[in-house]
Parts: C-alpha cells; sequence; structure tokens
C-alpha cells in the first residue's frame, strides 16, 4: 500500500465508522420515535372509546354504551356484574365485584350486563372511565388496555328499614379490554374484569365544621367559619409584581397551603397553625369547642407573604414549642416562644432569625418543606428544609428527572438559636424540587433518617450513617420512586415493627399517551433549553436504572402513589398496585392515622391540583 | 390557564387498612372526600374525645376541619412522651404497643406530608381491646424504657392521656381520661378531658 493510501484509510475509516454509528443511533431513535408515537395514537383511540362508554353510562343508555362494542365481541368467559358484601362497619360497607353465570360472552350479553348494573343506580353524580395503560400492542390493528371505570352516586340503601331510602356510593372497576380497529373506528372486541369494589355509606364519621359555630356538630349552622376558624387562604401577592413575577414556571403560585396542628401554649389542647401566601394565622383552641385567631396577640406580623410551612419544635427544650416559618419569596424565619410579660400563663413569640445563622438563598429561600429531628443524637432538635426552583428564572429541567432546585439544607443546632447549615460535610446533595421531607428511623438503628420527595421525579432515601453523614440508598433498599413526588409520611402500616413509607405522585395514565413522549424529544429539550451537557449525568443515571427501556420509565413515572413496606431488615417492596392506594390524581400531603381506633394506619391523602371555573382539564 | 381546571375538581381520598394488605377508599362513604385544592393536613384529637381529627388547608379557598364523630369506634390510648436526657418532645422517639394480640409501632415527629406538621401524642387504637399488655419505647437517647406487668395495668387503663416521662416512673397524676363513648352524651364530648 503507498504511503498516500494508508494516509487516506488512516484518515476515511473513522468516518466511515462515525457515519455508521450515526446512522444506527439516527435508526433507533426513528424507532424509538415510531413506537411512542404508535403508541400514542393507540393511547388516543382508546380515550375516545372510553369517553364513549362512560357517556353511555351517564345517560344510563345500555345501546349507547353497545356503540362502542365490536359486532364480532366474544369474551371466552365473562358474566353478570355483582356485589359480595366484604365488610361492614360503623356505616361503611365494602363490596367486591363478582362474576354471576359465568359464559362465553357476546355484544347482546354485555347489553344485558351494562343494564343490569344501571339498575341498581338512582343517580350518577359522577363518573370517569380513564385509560390505565396500554399493555400489549398486538398488531397495528389491535392492542390491550387496561381501564378504570368510576362511579359515584346514589342507590338504594341496603339498611332495608326504609325502601325509599337511598345512600350514597362509590363504585371503582378495572378492566382489561381488546380493541381493534374496524371500519367504523377502534370498537372493544374483548374484555376481562380485573377487580371492582364498591364502597356505600352514611357520610357521616367525619363532619366538615364550616358553617358551624363549635364542635357540637348539631347546633347553630350558618357561622361563616368553622368553629371559629374563619380562616381562607390567599395566593402570594408577590407573585402578581414584577421583581417576582413567576414567568418561567407560572403555576408556583398554586402550591402553598402548609398546616400544623400544634400544642403552641402547651395546655394539652391543641391549636391550629395555617401556612398561607399572605397572612398566616395562628388560632388558640378555647377548650370549649371553638377557636379563635391569636396570631397578633402572640407577637406574629399580620402580614407574612410567601409563608409556606410552619414547624412548631422546641429547639432550646425549655418545654415550649418555638417556630420555623420556611419561606419562597423572602428569608425563612425563627421565632423563640417566651412568657408573656403581661400574663405567664400565655406565650408569646419573639423573632430570632437575625442571630440564628439561617441565611436565605438569595433575594428568596423558595423553601417549601421542613421537618425537625435530633440527626446527631446531641440531645436538641435539628432542622432539614426543603427547597423548591426559582420560578422567575427556570423551567424544570427533564420533567422527569429534574435536578435543578435551589437545593435542600441540612441546618444543625448548635444551641442558643443558633444553627450551621452542614448540608455539605453531611454529605447530602439534594437537588430536586422537593416538596416533601420526612424523618423516620427506617433500620431502627436509633439515628433518624431521611426520606425526600422531589417533584417531576426522583425521590431519595438517605440513610443516616450516625457520624454526621448521610448515604443514598434508594436504589439498594428499593424504595427508589420516579414519580413526581409531592409528599412522604412514616408509619408501620403492617404493624410488623417497622417504618413503611408512603409517597403521593401524580397518576396519570392518559397524560403519559397524549404527549407521545419520547427519549428523542427528552433529549431535544434538553438541547433547546441548553441544559444537555448538565443533563447528562441524569440520563446516565436513568439509564442504570432502567436500561434503555424508556417507555417502561415513563410508565413508572407516572404510576402513582407509592406504599414501600419495611421487611424490617432495610429493604423495601413496593406495594403500591395490590394493596390500591394508588389511584387517579394528583395528591398533595399524605398522612397515617388510625381513624377507627382498629389498630391499624388509614391512609388519608389530598387530591387536586387546580380547580377553576371550567370543569375542563387544561 | 384562565378559567382551566387541571386535575381539579379531584376528592380526597381515605384508604381504610383492611389488614390484608389491602385498602378501599372510604372517603365518600365517611364524608371526607372534599373537592377543593386540598394541600397541608394536619392531625390531632381537638376535643379530647380519643378519636382523631383533621384540619386541611386548601389552597386559593377556606379550609376543612374535620372532625371524627365515628360513633362505635374502638377504645383507645394516647402517650405523650417527655424527654429528659433527650429533646424535651421526645421527637424521633418510638413506641412498639402490644394490645389485643397486635404490636403498634409509632414514631413522634416534627413535620411530615406536605408542608404539614401533625400533633405530638402518639394514637394507638385498641379495637375491642381493654387491656395493654405492654409498652417499649425507644428513646432518642437511646434508653429503652419497657413498662408492663402490674405497674401496667395498676396505672394505665384504656381510653385514657398518658403523660410518660424519660426514665422515669409512671404515676397516677400523669394520665387523664379521655372520654368514653359509650357512656357520654354526644353534646358533650367537646367538654370533657
Amino acid at each position: 500500500m503507498s504511503k498516500r493510501k494508508k494516509r487516506a484509510v488512516f484518515y476515511v475509516s473513522p468516518l466511515i465508522i462515525l457515519l455508521v454509528v450515526f446512522i444506527l443511533v439516527k435508526m433507533k431513535v426513528n424507532n424509538l420515535e415510531e413506537n411512542a408515537q404508535q403508541l400514542a395514537q393507540m393511547g388516543q383511540a382508546a380515550q375516545k372509546v372510553l369517553g364513549a362508554y362512560r357517556e353511555g353510562i351517564e345517560k344510563f343508555d345500555a345501546a349507547r354504551v353497545l356503540t362502542v362494542f365490536n359486532n364480532q365481541f366474544a369474551s371466552e368467559r365473562d358474566g353478570f356484574w355483582t356485589e359480595e358484601l366484604q365488610s361492614e362497619r360503623d356505616g361503611v360497607r365494602v363490596y367486591q365485584w363478582r362474576l354471576d353465570q359465568v359464559k362465553p360472552f357476546t355484544k347482546a350479553d354485555v347489553g344485558e350486563q351494562v343494564s343490569r348494573y344501571l339498575r341498581t343506580i338512582n343517580t350518577i353524580e359522577e363518573s370517569k372511565f380513564k385509560l390505565d395503560s396500554v399493555e400489549r400492542i398486538i398488531s397495528p390493528e389491535a392492542f390491550v388496555i387496561r381501564s378504570f371505570l368510576w362511579i359515584r352516586g346514589t342507590r338504594q340503601s341496603a339498611n332495608g328499614a326504609t325502601p325509599s331510602a337511598t345512600e350514597a356510593f362509590e363504585t371503582q372497576v378495572l378492566f382489561r379490554m381488546w380493541l381493534r380497529a374496524t371500519v367504523d373506528g377502534w370498537k372493544i372486541a374483548k374484555q376481562e374484569l380485573i377487580h371492582g369494589t364498591t364502597v356505600t355509606g352514611d357520610r357521616k364519621a367525619f363532619t366538615d365544621l364550616w358553617g358551624y359555630r363549635n364542635f357540637k356538630a348539631s347546633a347553630s349552622e350558618g357561622a361563616n367559619s368553622s368553629a371559629g376558624i374563619d380562616f381562607v387562604s390567599h395566593k402570594n401577592p408577590l407573585f402578581f409584581t414584577p421583581a417576582w413575577n413567576p414567568s418561567a414556571f407560572e403555576i408556583i403560585k398554586y402550591g402553598p397551603a402548609g398546616v400544623s396542628a400544634v400544642d403552641y401554649d402547651s395546655d394539652g389542647w391543641y391549636d391550629v397553625f395555617f401556612a398561607d401566601g399572605e397572612r398566616p394565622r395562628l388560632y388558640r383552641n378555647n377548650h370549649d369547642g371553638t377557636f379563635a385567631d391569636v396570631t397578633e396577640e402572640v407577637g406574629l406580623p399580620a402580614q407574612m407573604p410567601g409563608i409556606n410551612v410552619a414547624i412548631f419544635a422546641d429547639f432550646d427544650n425549655d418545654g415550649f414549642k418555638d417556630l420555623f416559618l420556611g419561606c419562597f419569596t423572602d428569608r425563612s424565619r425563627l421565632f423563640k416562644s417566651v412568657a408573656d410579660a403581661q400574663d405567664a400563663s400565655r406565650r408569646k413569640f419573639v423573632e430570632v432569625t437575625d442571630q440564628s445563622g439561617i441565611v436565605p438563598r438569595g433575594d428568596g429561600d423558595f423553601v417549601v418543606v421542613a421537618a425537625a429531628a435530633d440527626y446527631d443524637s446531641d440531645g436538641d432538635l435539628d432542622l432539614y428544609i426543603g427547597r423548591y426552583l426559582d420560578p422567575r428564572k427556570h423551567l424544570p429541567t427533564t420533567l422527569f428527572y429534574t435536578r435543578n432546585g435551589e437545593g435542600n439544607s441540612l441546618l444543625r443546632n448548635d444551641g442558643q438559636f443558633h444553627f450551621t447549615d452542614v448540608t455539605r460535610q453531611a454529605g447530602i446533595n439534594e437537588t430536586g424540587l422537593t416538596l416533601g421531607v420526612a424523618w423516620g428511623d427506617y433500620n431502627s438503628d436509633g439515628h433518624p433518617d431521611l426520606y425526600v420527595a422531589n417533584d417531576f421525579g426522583r425521590d431519595a432515601l438517605l440513610k443516616n450513617n450516625g457520624n454526621g453523614t448521610f448515604t443514598d440508598v434508594s436504589r439498594e433498599t428499593g424504595a427508589f420512586d420516579p414519580g413526581y413526588g409531592m409528599s412522604a409520611t412514616w408509619g408501620d402500616i403492617d404493624n410488623d415493627g417497622d417504618l413503611d413509607i408512603y409517597v403521593s405522585d401524580v397518576h396519570s395514565g392518559q397524560r403519559w399517551y397524549g404527549q407521545a413522549t419520547t427519549l428523542y424529544k427528552y433529549l431535544l429539550t434538553s438541547v433547546r433549553q441548553g441544559t444537555i451537557f448538565e443533563d447528562l449525568p441524569v440520563y446516565e443515571e436513568i439509564y442504570e436504572n432502567v436500561g434503555t427501556d424508556w417507555t417502561s420509565y415513563g410508565d413508572m413515572v407516572v404510576k402513582g402513589n407509592a406504599l414501600y413496606l419495611n421487611d424490617g431488615h432495610g429493604k423495601f417492596t413496593d406495594v403500591s398496585e395490590t394493596s390500591r392506594v394508588n389511584p387517579f390524581g394528583w395528591f398533595w400531603s399524605s398522612t397515617m392515622f388510625d381513624y377507627d381506633n382498629d389498630g391499624r394506619q388509614d391512609i388519608y391523602a389530598v387530591n387536586g391540583w387546580i380547580t377553576s371555573k371550567s370543569t375542563q382539564d387544561f | 390557564m384562565g378559567d382551566n381546571s387541571w386535575n381539579g375538581y379531584e376528592h380526597n381520598c381515605f384508604f381504610a387498612n383492611t389488614g390484608d394488605g389491602q385498602f378501599m377508599d372510604v372517603a365518600r362513604p365517611t364524608g371526607s372526600d372534599g373537592i377543593k385544592d386540598s394541600r397541608g393536613v394536619g392531625i390531632a384529637d381537638f376535643n379530647g374525645d380519643g378519636r382523631l381529627d383533621m384540619i386541611i388547608n386548601n389552597n386559593n379557598e377556606t379550609p376543612f376541619l374535620y372532625l371524627n364523630n365515628l360513633a362505635k369506634s374502638g377504645n383507645a390510648i394516647v402517650l405523650k412522651l417527655v424527654g429528659t436526657r433527650s429533646n424535651h418532645d421526645a421527637i424521633g422517639a418510638y413506641v412498639r404497643l402490644t394490645a389485643g394480640g397486635k404490636t403498634m409501632t409509632r414514631q413522634v415527629e416534627a413535620g411530615s406530608g406536605y408542608a404539614s406538621e401533625a400533633w405530638l401524642p402518639l394514637h394507638f387504637g385498641l379495637g375491642s381491646a381493654e387491656r395493654i399488655d405492654s409498652i417499649e419505647i425507644t428513646w432518642p437517647s437511646g434508653l429503652v424504657q419497657r413498662i408492663e406487668g402490674a405497674e401496667l395495668n395498676a396505672l394505665i387503663g384504656v381510653n385514657r392521656l398518658v403523660h410518660i416521662e424519660e426514665g422515669g416512673e409512671l404515676n397516677e397524676m400523669a394520665t387523664a381520661h379521655f372520654i368514653s363513648r359509650t357512656s357520654a352524651a354526644a353534646a358533650e364530648r367537646y367538654s370533657m378531658r
């Protein structure tokens, strides 16, 4: 080979290799893109079918329901829906759905199935029929989905006392459906009941006290308060000023509304503090079934914009709870509880922020959540605070593994109301958009560990090593939640002696398919936002977690609330699906408590993002 | 956004623990299925009747104060821990209480959920159990305190709120009855303590 030829090969062959790699990558990306588009189209088609089905139900019109069924409909094994009483307690009845007269089903049988069910209902107040997931694509003309039917209304009471009496019911049913393309569009060709439940009750276990003058829930309706609590939540007025206009991430305006149940004056009766965008309020429990606003009486400012969270904790161990107020648009504040000079039986709050060593991130502090614990076992309470992003400057990068938050802080209590930020030396590097922080000793070693729930993906379980440092053990313990974390709470849900974790997230099958989200598009977003180089480690981490199966990662991100059971040996099992604690919705706070004193922790989880005039979703 | 909703008009959920690894959403039949855009939730027994109530802050709206009226709920015991070597409110302590064939574990927390803080006392539902078999407290200081046998039965009955000091003796002054729902008129619930 001549020298010239050799040189040509030297230069050309790497170019050829590069070209081949480029073409292969391009083909792979195109392939992914095509798959995702097919998935999205099928998802949209399924939503249309379910929408028409739901309209038929709402109009009590079985014939209309049948319009979405294929004329050649054939299920080898189906039956008429019946309800079997599973439990009856405290006015609440729980029924499991069963199939009756099981046989091969035709379209006519489905008509009878739906008609029979509709006859049990008196009125329908609300109904939804949602796409849970596209399970399998059989061919371009056929695919399998899971769908979720949800009906609320009234029906004849099962009490039997008065035949005409009605009671509230709610039905939730999960189906598997085979959809097939026909000349009239997509039709259901086969279906399977996965599970169904109906609950009924008298709605009397809890009374919403709004309108009542006191706890005697039978007296004095028409009050403009809940037993004296006349609070109304406000948006932060600073968000409507040029300096704080959250132009990059406008929906931050709808986030705030923290709350604390606190016995601030240590009289044994629990009081209430509302964090607020404009006017946080403290209501004292009067011991007579009423509350009174004492915000200014205890020395707190009448106006404090941007307060998102209040943590009442006895930072100086004097028997009275002090107060940390986490703020978004200003610095966070610390107050010490002191005896009232005029009346020693009453408490006042004196601000000690200036001497506290607690400094804001900039012109704001972006704090959303906080929780106290004695992480270093020195006898006083330390504080972990969770931050979001600066909504004036930033959008969440990637939308599913966001790490461009303002960064959380671990504040060590040095005594005398002074704190030192020890985040870095503790080895914590949490820069997600944090909406939940909860201390819990998951391995019962006497050192409180920390769970951090992050919006737009990827929560973290941080193990307290007992020497002032923490290690991220999310993956090795099995507590890795890739969802849109909105809150976290610890509790022994199965009475086995260790703490389990419940995390609230967003569950939205439809949104995922509707967006045709693909690897390619994510990468493009990163490129467009100019964050591709900072995001590369993120893509690498996702690759480590799930490999190249991005569709399944997408499913995990929107699969909703998660319950992780602790096995007592440092491992968690995700039982969200089987335990049925992850319905559709957009959840915020979640909490475990035993509402019916049966010795088992129940879970209350609040749901709903932005309710506005139109019932149509954005 | 304008007038559009975004995952709006959603009901809060109440997952009742059935004890067999499953949960049933009983928000609607129990009347706790508020539709406002709820955010933070605070739990406490506001009227001292041994049943846990809820205070919920709703974005851009008035709050929910849900008073627990459950007519036939079981017995309960509530423990308020007081730290001496540990921090005063014993944040981080965990208690394992055995009664009626169950061992329940609860920890003292200051802040959890979303921007929320619950009351500090530890509440244990006892169902139909009339006595407690043992209480084991692991204090943040590392001290493990076990109360059982004669001492426990002499001083701690059900339907009481009990103060327990770290490493200290139990004494009668530290306990207070809350309502026994079978004997008191509903209208007087809130004034009982």
